[in-house]
């Protein structure tokens, strides 16, 4: 080692402080410079090297018709092409408990967009699916639950799914997942099914990847221009392709049309045919009916005759039974007068008979008296022959006598017999008139019974008749109708025919849509939130690179006058003008070097990662790719070395020119000057001594004021900054949800729940003692359709304007106007505005979510700090839209809740079916807070390279100040000037310095925090930039304990003055 | 009781591991408002002698009595308060704060003394009427050294201290400076210690104190003290 360097080294060890001053001052320039330059390229290369990984498509082509096969073997049949697969998706309602979730399900691609499992597996079976890990957050589901689906298309096999995994998808990188027609409008979740599990042939997307795109980054112009080269001649396979799959489409149609009407025309006829048989069953019907019904009435008439002529005979029996019973009473009548006279003639009869028996029995015993005499003659034998002839002939007369009787007696009993006999035959034919009439009787019922039944059977015939009659009736009513309702369809047919016709003729040609990562939301707000980082990358290096140069720059120089004496002799000595200063260059090139090297170091390893830390809050991505950037590691060192050997050069330079012999004298001290402020004797006399000396060493050592005033302003305006962002972030929230959402709850029914259902669940709430006011409103999301942008919007509706103010204050954030929804225009938020270049009165064009486009007058813009809104009032919207407005959600005020409270009331209220969602604005207010306190680590960030700043700044500057007036400050130490008098000669000048610096650091510091703001505000949000006065003070107080801390070091450095060596000899 | 007594003083200086013995038991007394020259070549202990008079640098062993009073070991803050009020300092190189004028020099002095002298008053005395408004780069050396000695004196000291003080100054300057140091020492009744290499003053002091080796080595009292314009070298 040549002396000269040895020389340089040992002037590092002695002059350590201010080497390590320009040392740690290119580490913390280098460092920021090379940290936040590298973080915009380390994330954006960390987001392509995942989509490497993943094989995350280059192109995604949807069409207006879907894909088939032959869409994606056209596309794959490119040569710029690598792979292309079709894939489907579909946004669906998944309900779990009360809560209605929009999802957007995609099909699982064999190779491209691969997804990371984080947990279980991958879906096997058609009823399998896997899920964000945020859906299991939101639903409180688990992987083995079984979700379902509503869904009308059977787009898909099941409607069940069973959860296996959890995957991440890169096709979503933040935290937006897009918009959907269904539900609240928002995607809130996705979840991938295997591709068997969709029903449909025709594939919803097709994703590409071209050749050679994982070799470039996806984020430069190379990449682009490819991407826009391919997708070139996939449009032109578009071209191609709409062509054919419209003609095939129209084929397609055109042969179901003709099915169509071919079927249609076989259905009519059969239909007809069907008609006709049914109308001749009626007729045949009828003709039955009729036969029926005369056989009816022949019965009926044959029925009646029937009777007349039974009546008659019967008539005519009971005329002969009568007259039968008349010659009874007759005969009778006979019989009885018969039986009179035979009584009489039975008496005369007897009487006769009685004398007839006396003259019997006188003659009897005569007979006996005779016969005794006889017997006595004859015993006495005489003849008795007189006597006997005498008995013989009075016996002779006695028999005459008793044939007389008898005679009489027969006559008698032969009239009685003849009465008996009459008798008798009266009875019988009384008997028989009996039974005649009993028979008649008999015949009587009989026949009436026989008429009766038969009348029966005719009575049911005529009723069977009647219903037959009824059914026939119906049966033609329903012929018909059913004549109708065939006509009906058959016309709905034909109506259908003619409009898929009218279709087929109208039927448009499919459009291509390619489109490319760039209209991925996530990747584009990623990659846009990349570039704001490289926005502040751009400021903050070029503070620290400015105070490098002046830090370089001022020690340097004071170096080299140092060492005059020695530049002199080395001069002398022979040494070269290069020689000499390469030295100092040696002693700058060292501490640029190794501060470099450190600085990049930590830059490289340490920013990006903190910042990428930030930005996961908000993305889901893989661990940061962290890489030495050398392009930025030479650019860094290449600024360093100019700020440092560069000002070192510059103050050598002066030097070298003089001569030895110039330069090994003193240097002629700086001419003493008298001030501007000494010629206004009013100022100047009323000052005290120091202090004109103060004002005169101020004036005197412009470049060290200028310095140290520099210093502070960025000490202190990083501060403001950092405190700045950090009011504006943790405000924001709370400004949003306490100035602007008044309200303290809101909640949406589901889709399907009728008006008077949503009435009736307000009551219900409005009777809730927690619940103060109730407002509907129509929430939906909507696009602003002219300007360019990607912004979501939601569209709020209030069902009574004039009440609205109470829960969303409408108010101008500027102007302070407030506005009234009308029926002139709507009123949009502030951030949408500035982003979209909207202002007061333009006129745009929007979007409803039924598709609907209507253009709309702007009349105010509105405070907003958190998405975008626009307001309008029903009356505008049925205006402009021609459309009946559903309130399904509303806001409403409660009366101060705890948290607890609200958990209740949100659980009571979400009990109800009808509710979808109850958010409170509370919550909302806290979950962003959360995610806002992780911001406060950029505050720290900032403040802490302030204090740095401040350090290395105002260490510095107190030592070169010291080294610079070490003999003015020993001499007054031999004067006899305290430590505490001697540190305020120096730390007066310090301190109005320094007050100037915070003076002018709190005004640029208001600027740089508008800078920040700017540059890292997200698009949803707005940040509060009204800034707490306490930022401004913190930021002053802490820049002053700052500069007390390095004036504490420089009281110890002025105290260890030794007066003795410092006033020994002239430098 | 002499004003000044230099008892045993011993003075060690520890350059690394060495030991450098600047002052061995150096003994010597000063009257109040004497002229003292102290004479001896370069490394002999005169300057040290002079600093620790001055209260700029403390001793290994021995007394520094001043005015009854013993600076041996007094604190910083002590010393500091004996040089602000008992001492005035002339250098070899001035030592004047750039930054302020002639008079604003004086002044500097002035302003933490408890009796000070009028800095006009000194200055005219100095013979810098005229440049009391000058800053010192406006004035040639000679004119500067006198600002010096106005600044030292004005602080009315019980002693003052002049060390080279026409080291980087020509003859006839330097002859004017010794006179105006003779002057105060006899107008105003100072104790005026002057080093100097140059043996050839010493006939102008009340006393010469010889140094050699680290000591005073011999101490002559100078009965008639010649008048500074008689001396010629």
């Amino acid at each position: 080692m040549k002396a000269l360097h040895k020389d340089s080294l040992k002037e590092i060890k002695n002059t350590y402080k201010r080497f390590i001053s320009i040392l740690v001052i290119v580490l913390l320039g280098v460092g920021f410079f090379a940290g936040i330059k590298a973080t915009s390229p380390d994330m954006k290369k960390t987001v392509d090297s995942y989509f490497d990984e993943k094989q995350v498509m280059d192109f995604e082509v949807l069409s207006t018709m879907g894909l088939v096969e032959k869409d994606i073997d056209a596309i794959e049949e490119l040569e710029e092409v690598e792979k292309a697969e079709g894939s489907y998706s579909k946004d669906v309602i998944v309900k779990v408990d009360q809560k209605e979730i929009v999802v957007k399900i995609h099909s699982i691609l064999a190779e491209l967009n691969q997804l990371e499992l984080k947990e279980g597996e991958l879906p096997k079976t058609e009823a399998e699916c896997v899920v964000e890990a945020n859906f299991l957050k939101d639903t409180g589901k688990k992987i083995g639950d079984i979700i379902q689906i509503e869904e009308e298309d059977e787009f898909f096999k099941t409607k069940e799914f069973k959860i296996v995994g959890v995957v991440q998808s890169p096709l979503y990188i933040s935290r937006e997942r897009g918009s959907t027609k269904l539900g609240s409008g928002q995607i809130s979740s996705y979840l991938y099914v295997p591709k068997k599990a969709i029903s449909s042939k025709v594939y919803t997307e097709a994703y590409i990847k071209m050749k050679g795109g994982t070799e470039l980054l996806c984020y430069e112009d190379e990449y682009k221009d490819k991407v826009e080269e391919v997708a070139k001649k996939l449009e032109t396979v578009g071209e191609k392709r709409k062509k054919q799959r419209y003609q095939e489409i129209k084929q397609e149609a055109e042969e179901s049309l003709q099915e169509g009407q071919e079927e249609f025309d076989t259905k009519k006829i059969e239909a007809e045919n069907q008609i006709k048989e049914a109308e001749d069953k009626i007729v045949q019907g009828e003709a039955k009916l009729k036969t029926v019904e005369q056989q009816l009435i022949d019965g009926e008439s044959q029925v009646k005759s029937n009777k007349t002529k039974v009546e008659k005979e019967w008539r005519n029996a009971e005329k002969a039974l009568n007259d039968a019973e008349a010659k009874i009473q007759e005969k009778e009548t006979e019989i009885s007068k018969g039986k009179e006279e035979l009584i009489i003639k039975e008496a005369e009869a007897q009487a006769a008979i009685g004398q007839i028996d006396t003259g019997i029995a006188a003659m009897e015993s005569n007979v006996v008296s005779l016969e005794e005499q006889k017997k006595k003659l004859e015993e006495m034998g005489q003849d008795v022959s007189q006597i006997q002839m005498q008995i013989d002939q009075l016996k002779e007369t006695i028999n005459q006598s008793k044939a007389k009787k008898q005679e009489i007696s027969s006559q008698i009993e032969g009239a009685k017999q003849k009465i008996e006999k009459g008798e008798e035959a009266i009875v019988i034919a009384k008997q028989d008139l009996g039974t005649q009439k009993a028979n008649l009787e008999k015949g009587k019922k009989q026949a009436q019974s026989e008429i009766n039944a038969v009348e029966k059977k005719l009575q049911e015939g005529r009723e069977e008749v009647k219903k037959s009659q009824e059914k026939l009736q119906k049966g033609k009513e329903e012929l018909e109708v059913q004549k109708v309702e065939a006509e009906k369809q058959l016309q709905e047919a034909q109506n259908k025919l003619d409009e898929a016709k009218k279709q087929i003729e109208e039927l448009e040609k499919p459009e291509w849509y390619v489109l490319d990562r760039e209209t991925n939301v996530g990747y584009v707000s990623y990659i846009q939130d990349t570039d704001r980082i490289a926005n502040i990358g751009k400021v903050f290096p070029v503070v620290f690179f400015i105070v490098a140069a002046l830090i370089s720059l001022t020690s340097m120089t004071r170096m080299v006058e140092e060492q005059r004496t020695e530049i002199g002799t080395l001069k002398a000595l022979g040494y070269q003008k290069g020689q000499i200063a390469s030295k100092y260059i040696l002693y700058a090139f060292l501490g640029t070097i190794i501060g470099g090297i450190i600085g990049m170091t930590i830059g490289f390893q340490i920013l990006p990662k903190l910042i990428f830390d930030i930005y996961s809050m908000m993305y889901e991505l893989p661990k940061i790719h962290l890489e030495f950037n050398w392009n930025y590691a030479i650019v860094g060192m290449g600024i360093a070395f100019l700020c440092t050997v560069g000002s070192t050069i510059y103050s050598c330079i002066a030097e070298l020119r003089s001569t030895p012999a110039t330069l090994m004298r003193p240097k002629a001290p700086k001419m003493g000057k008298k001030v501007l402020l000494e010629k206004i004797p009013f100022i100047w006399k009323r000052l005290k001594f120091t202090q004109k000396v103060t004002v005169r060493n101020i004036f005197r050592y412009k470049k060290r004021v200028l310095m140290t005033i520099i210093g502070i302003l960025g000490c202190t305006a990083l501060m403001v900054a950092g405190f700045g962002l950090r009011d504006s972030v943790s405000k924001m929230i709370p400004t949003q949800y306490g100035e602007v959402f008044l309200y303290d709850l809101s909640l949406s029914f589901k889709e399907d729940v009728s008006e008077e259902d949503v009435n009736q669940e307000i009551e219900q709430l409005n009777s809730m003692t927690e619940i103060e006011n109730i407002l509907k409103v129509n929430m939906q999301a909507v696009e602003i359709t002219d300007r360019e942008n990607n912004q979501e919007i939601q569209l709020i509706i209030p069902e009574k304007v004039e009440e609205f103010d109470q829960y969303v204050d409408l108010e101008n954030r500027t102007s302070k106007e407030t506005y009234q929804l009308n029926q002139d225009g709507i009123v949009i938020t502030e951030k949408l505005a500035k982003l979209l270049e909207i202002k007061k009165g333009d006129s745009i064009t929007i979007q409803n979510s039924d598709e609907k486009q209507a253009k709309v007058q702007v009349i105010g813009i509105t405070k907003n700090y958190l998405m975008h809104y626009i307001y309008m009032s029903p009356e505008y919207y049925q205006k402009i839209f021609d459309e009946d407005i559903q309130y399904h959600s509303i806001f409403a005020k409660t009366i101060s809740l705890s948290d607890d409270e609200e958990e209740n009331l949100g659980k009571n209220i979400l009990k109800n079916e009808s509710i979808s969602d109850v958010t409170f604005t509370s919550a909302t207010e806290s979950l962003f807070n959360d995610v806002m306190d992780n911001m406060t680590l950029v505050v720290w960030i900032l403040i802490i390279s302030a204090g740095l700043l401040a350090f290395v700044v105002l260490y510095n500057l107190s030592n070169v100040n010291i080294s610079e007036r070490i003999r003015e400050l020993a001499t007054i130490k031999v004067l006899g000037f305290y430590d505490k008098e001697v540190y305020k000669y120096i730390a007066r000048e310090t301190t109005i310095l320094t007050f100037i610096g915070i003076l002018l650091g709190l005004l640029a510091g208001y600027f740089l925090n508008m800078f920040i703001i700017k540059t890292c505000e997200l698009d949803i949000l707005m940040f509060d930039t009204r800034m707490h006065f306490t930022s401004y003070l913190y930021a002053g107080i802490l820049t002053i304990i700052f500069t007390m801390i390095v004036n504490i070091v420089t009281y110890f450095a002025l105290k260890k003055i030794d007066m003795i060596e410092s006033l020994k000899s002239v430098e | 009781m002499a004003y000044i007594e230099f008892k045993d003083v011993v003075k060690e200086y520890k350059m690394g591991e060495v030991t450098i013995r600047a002052l061995n038991k150096t003994n010597f007394s000063i009257d109040k408002g004497e002229l003292v020259v102290v004479v001896g070549p370069s490394g002999a202990g005169k300057t040290t002698a002079l600093n620790i008079l001055g209260g700029m640098d403390s001793i290994t062993s021995g007394n520094v009595i001043i005015d009854g009073k013993d600076i041996s070991y007094l604190k910083e803050k002590e010393l500091t308060k004996y040089r602000r009020e008992d001492i005035g300092f002339v250098f070899q190189f001035y030592n004047l704060v750039q930054n302020l004028t002639a008079l604003e020099n004086v002044e500097l002095a002035t302003e933490i003394c408890k009796h000070p002298l009028n800095p006009k008053e000194i200055l005219e005395k100095v013979g810098l009427k005229d440049r009391i408004k000058n800053f010192p780069s406006q004035l040639s050396g000679g004119e500067q050294q006198r600002v010096a000695i106005a600044r030292a004196i004005a602080k009315n000291p019980k002693i003052l201290l002049c060390d080279e003080p026409t080291g980087a100054l020509d003859y006839n300057t330097g002859k004017q400076i010794l006179q105006l140091l003779q002057d105060t020492a006899r107008k105003e009744n100072m104790t005026v210690i002057i080093i100097t290499h140059n043996g050839a003053i010493a006939p102008m002091a009340d006393k010469v104190i010889y140094f050699k080796n680290g000591t005073a080595e011999k101490i002559v009292k100078n009965t008639e003290p010649i008048p500074i314009s008689e001396i010629e070298w």
